[in-house]
């Protein structure tokens, strides 16, 4: 069925129906089928250089001057950006970064670009002489700091499973956000979506280190999303627009896009928005909050998931994005300390299918291991890498959070996805809506925090109050307030394993126009008492 | 300019030499734009009071754009690092793909299509010694930074970033090979950063400053400055919210404008449009009104000698001294050459480098801080803010946190540190609240040349507790 047929015959689609367009254009190139557009040449991993002469002169060239730990990393990254149907943004980035550990200091060259063998033997002396010299720093009577060890050194080849969204023509993509616009036109409630956008990223990575690993990886992100306005009350004038995520950044190949089921998510969506036609500002105050997964999602991303990065927790961020309220981590995992109701358990892996940051390896080589962060409450691990995870205690091992954000970047800390245990049983979020005499419901709110991850408000996003059970009037000039330890004490309910929903979330800590890395909260909505409320605009000049 | 000529980022023929290499690829006879970005970026980081890492990263940044004015094109943000034949073959083919795909857009103006002709001033902002510094000479100066405060018990955490780099915005004709226009300008810079963090007394204290020269940098007053206010930031306690008489140090004025200064509320087309508080009804600007109070005013010039930048924006426009708020008056906005050439029938765009010097106007008596602290019966005394975010309101309200220092005032005297507020206010309201002005100075803000004062401002609204160090 191609798109005319599909938008003729819209209103009596099945719901489980994958919104079709032209499938001759579909993936000229890995299916080989003839196309109305002309081929692109075959680009990408074909026309990189030998990974393993440059990686294995540029470890060489280090030990020679004087490295005992060196790695290498050469990574390639691709991305495109759409909106409004057409192609935005097309960006490169390769580079090629040695490491080398000296006593707790690191000493790394990047250079950008391709580069030649002999570019690959400067970076490997570089990075030694700069751990050294950064090394010979360190006060003498300092104890000796190594890297947790490793086991078995990591060795294969690992492709992200899913069709690679750069084999897509721009065509079929083009079609498809098209297709999806005025497709949303015909649903009755809504006044048709409009600036949509799509975004594919691809990156390659080989790595090579002293301890014997050499992998090589490939993974996507995909993401897209569309607003969707309401027609105007004709009572008030009030109109409103939603931007929803069909899918949130996700890891995952280009059929993950084309197999969404638009129906009942435009239709879903829609019905919110229409409410939120109909207003009256919030009422300063503490209200039970029942909290959607994208707001669940959020809300880990703003508070836990940065607390337990055990670089900042160590302070070695505070002068930049800043450090953690868990700001005595040996003591505070050693003691358990308590960081939320005792319904909450939360996880860190990168191995889930689906998971932003999921990968095979880590950007040390580490096979990244599920850990439990939460347990029923109480502070059971942080987020670590080599170096971070020999911090806490000998023979330590890294959890495989070691990563970039972009190609010309030395490796760091990044988040894992993570996984809020749900509840027993199969509550759902109008469940949760239901045992609610007087609340609100935050649909889609995003959340920020201070410096520490310790207290915030939410941003944008929907409120809507809850009486009796029974959603009402959207709510304006809402915000939740909130201090993280006793927002999280307070949690009293979660949803059911089936109201689970991924929630993709983008940090940047890069220098370079790719300089994003991406992880997913796999969240389940949440019911919290207590939550101090206030009006945005209340204290306005 | 660099003497002899660096080999760590490429030269201005260099740079030529990429952008034929370019045009060989692809198809079509219009006009290549080419911004490139070569640099090579040292870097020494410490926390916990020793080195923690030292680095280099060279890069040479493309972004492509094209110009047509027959077959007009959705150009897209087209960029890469791949300088290789094939990485320029792959980037030029996906741009003739979405030519051919027909995205198109209203027609560009022919002249737009022809290089701008005025002339770029030549800022002094390249230090030989900048350049020249070694990882081991980097690594001593971070090493006496860190000493300071290990000396008083308290833990530093910083970084020293010097950067070496060549700019350039080549536009080349396809159908005749030619180059119609190339700029290109070296520049170093130096940024450094350091807080200094007591565990036992819960103080913050944070000092920086970024520079072209290393020359003109004090790394150890930056160290002491942040020591000092970590001594004095020590056991703060809790005071009620609520809108205060404020003073602003220079970074923290600095750090609520940032948003603005860079925004589109700087544009002209923005506030004709009817957005945003420079606009005036449908089709005019506020520019001839008082938009601030008449003892400040924001300009900013590529020749300041202590703030010089690069002289080019990206499509090669030449930036000019412009006069933004004189007086308080809006004096102008930005625009680009495409505005100029539809909208006044001038070849000339003004564009807005985010660059700017804050301060007082010409004549006005200026303030210290100490003038302000004794004039000022009761307020408090802000070092910085941090995750500073507008809001979505026509006013440029804004919230973030205060950050690094916080003190009360009363009867004219500091007498406790505090813990942190969270604040909301708007930079343009707060620049019509003003009691005080202090005398500009620079402030931190990597990649561009920023200067402001300290204010003193009448209630300046912190709403709430944020008890995070």
């Amino acid at each position: 069925m191609d798109r005319r047929a599909f938008l003729a015959t819209g209103a009596a689609a099945s719901a489980a129906l994958a919104l079709p367009y032209r499938r001759a254009w579909a993936d000229h190139r890995a299916l080989g089928a003839a196309s109305s557009s002309d081929a692109l040449p075959a680009f990408g991993d074909a026309t990189l250089p030998d990974d393993t002469l440059f990686i294995q002169t540029a470890l060489g060239a280090a030990r020679e001057a004087g490295a005992l730990y060196a790695d290498v990393q050469r990574r390639h990254v691709q991305a495109e950006a759409w909106s409004l149907g057409f192609p935005a943004g097309l960006r490169h980035e390769s580079g090629l970064t040695v490491r080398v550990f000296s006593n707790g200091c690191w000493g790394y060259a990047t250079a950008g670009g391709i580069g030649s063998v002999d570019d690959a033997a400067r970076l490997g002396r570089d990075a030694a002489q700069r751990a050294l010299i950064a090394a010979a720093r360190r006060p003498v009577a300092a104890p000796l700091l190594e890297l947790a060890p490793i086991g078995t050194p990591a060795a294969g080849t690992w492709v992200m499973p899913g069709i690679d969204p750069f084999t897509i023509s721009f065509e079929e993509k083009s079609d498809f956000m098209r297709a999806i616009e005025q497709f949303t036109y015909r649903i009755p409630v809504g006044a048709g979506g409009n600036n949509g956008y799509m975004q594919f990223r691809r990156e390659r990575r080989v790595f090579g280190s002293s301890d014997g690993a050499f992998t090589t990886q490939i993974a996507y992100i995909v993401d897209a999303g569309f607003s969707y306005g309401s027609r105007s009350n004709p009572l008030t004038i009030a109109s409103a627009s939603y931007r929803v995520p069909f899918v949130t950044a996700t890891g995952a190949g280009w059929e993950y896009i084309r197999d969404i089921p638009v129906r009942p998510s435009a239709e879903a969506t829609l019905e919110f928005v229409s409410r939120m036609r109909d207003t009256r500002q919030g009422d300063v105050g503490r209200y039970d909050v029942v909290l959607d997964p994208r707001s669940v999602g959020s809300l880990v991303a703003a508070t836990l998931g940065p607390a337990t990065e055990l670089n900042r927790a160590m302070g070695y961020y505070a002068n930049s994005e800043g450090s953690s309220y868990l700001s005595d981590p040996v003591a505070m995992l050693r003691d358990g300390v308590r960081v939320a109701s005792p319904l909450v358990t939360l996880t860190a892996n990168r191995s889930m299918p689906g998971g932003a940051a999921t990968v095979r390896w880590d950007d040390e080589g580490v096979v990244p291991s599920e850990t439990t962060i939460v347990r029923a409450g109480a502070l059971a691990d942080f987020q670590t890498t080599r170096e971070s995870a020999a911090w806490m205690r000998p023979a330590a091992r890294s959890n495989g959070c070691a990563g970039t954000f972009g190609a010309t970047t030395p490796t760091g800390q990044v988040s894992p996805n993570f996984v809020l245990a749900p509840g027993a049983g199969a509550t759902s979020m109008m469940d949760l809506v239901k045992s609610v005499k007087k609340g609100i419901l935050a649909y889609g709110a995003s959340f920020e925090s201070d410096h520490q991850a310790l207290t915030g408000t939410s941003r944008i996003g929907d409120m809507f109050e809850i009486t009796d059970g029974q959603i009402g009037k959207a709510l304006d000039n809402t915000q939740i307030l909130y201090r993280s330890p006793e927002l999280w004490s307070h949690v009293q309910a979660l949803g059911g394993a089936a109201s689970a929903q991924p929630v993709g979330v983008v940090s940047s800590r890069g220098e370079s126009a790719l300089g994003f890395a991406y992880h997913t909260v796999h969240a389940v909505p949440m019911l919290i008492s207590g939550v101090a409320v206030t009006n945005r605009w209340r204290s306005r000049a | 300019m660099p003497s002899p000529v660096p080999t760590e980022f490429l030269s201005a023929e260099q740079c030529e030499s990429l952008a034929r290499r370019l045009a060989r690829f692809g198809r079509g006879e219009d006009v290549i734009v080419l911004g490139l970005t070569s640099s090579s970026r040292n870097v020494t980081t410490w926390a916990r009071s020793a080195i923690h890492e030292s680095g280099n990263t060279r890069v040479t940044q493309m972004d492509i754009g094209r110009k047509d004015p027959l077959v007009s094109v959705n150009t897209p943000d087209l960029g890469t690092d791949r300088l290789d034949d094939d990485g320029l073959r792959e980037v030029m083919a996906e741009a003739d793909l979405i030519n051919r795909m027909g995205f198109r857009t209203p027609p560009v103006p022919v002249d737009e299509v022809r290089p701008p002709v005025q002339p770029m001033l030549h800022p002094d902002i390249w230090d030989d010694r900048t350049y020249a510094l070694s990882a081991a000479e980097a690594a001593t100066l971070a090493q006496h930074m860190v000493d300071s405060a290990t000396a008083a018990g308290a833990v530093s955490i910083g970084a020293f970033r010097t950067m070496a780099s060549g700019e350039a915005t080549i536009r080349l004709e396809r159908a005749s090979n030619q180059i119609t226009l190339s700029r290109y300008y070296p520049h170093t810079e130096v940024e450094c950063s350091v807080t200094v963090r007591d565990p036992k007394t819960r103080g913050s204290g944070w000092a920086g400053v970024n520079h072209h020269s290393l020359q003109r940098i004090d790394p150890q007053a930056i160290a002491a400055r942040a020591l000092d206010k970590c001594r004095r930031s020590a056991n703060p306690v809790a005071v009620e919210p609520g809108r205060f008489t404020t003073i602003l140090e220079p970074q923290a004025v600095a750090d609520l404008w940032w948003p603005v200064a860079t925004s589109s509320v700087m544009e002209r087309w923005y506030a004709e449009q009817g957005h945003g508080p420079f606009a005036d009804g449908p089709g005019r600007s506020k520019i001839g009104q008082r938009v601030a109070d008449t003892r400040l005013s924001l300009s900013v010039d590529p020749m300041d000698p202590d703030g010089g930048f690069l002289p080019f924006d990206r499509s090669g426009a030449p930036y000019r001294a412009v006069t933004w708020i004189e007086g308080g008056v809006l004096r102008q906005l930005a625009y680009d050459r495409h505005y100029a050439l539809s909208h006044l029938n001038y070849d000339v765009g003004q564009p807005n480098p985010g660059s700017y010097r804050l301060g007082a106007s010409p004549g006005t008596a200026t303030l210290s801080v100490d003038e302000m602290i004794a004039n000022t019966a009761r307020g408090v005394l802000v070092s910085r803010f941090s995750n500073v975010t507008q809001l979505p309101s026509e006013d440029l309200m804004s919230d973030g946190y205060t950050r690094d220092g916080l003190w009360l005032i009363e009867r004219g005297k500091i007498t406790k540190a505090i813990k942190n507020f969270r604040f909301l206010e708007s930079p343009l309201i707060m620049l019509n609240k003003v009691v005080g002005v202090g005398k500009s100075e620079r402030v931190f803000q990597p990649g561009f040349a920023c200067f402001a004062p300290t204010l003193c401002v009448n209630d300046f609204n912190f709403i709430g507790l944020a008890d995070a160090v």
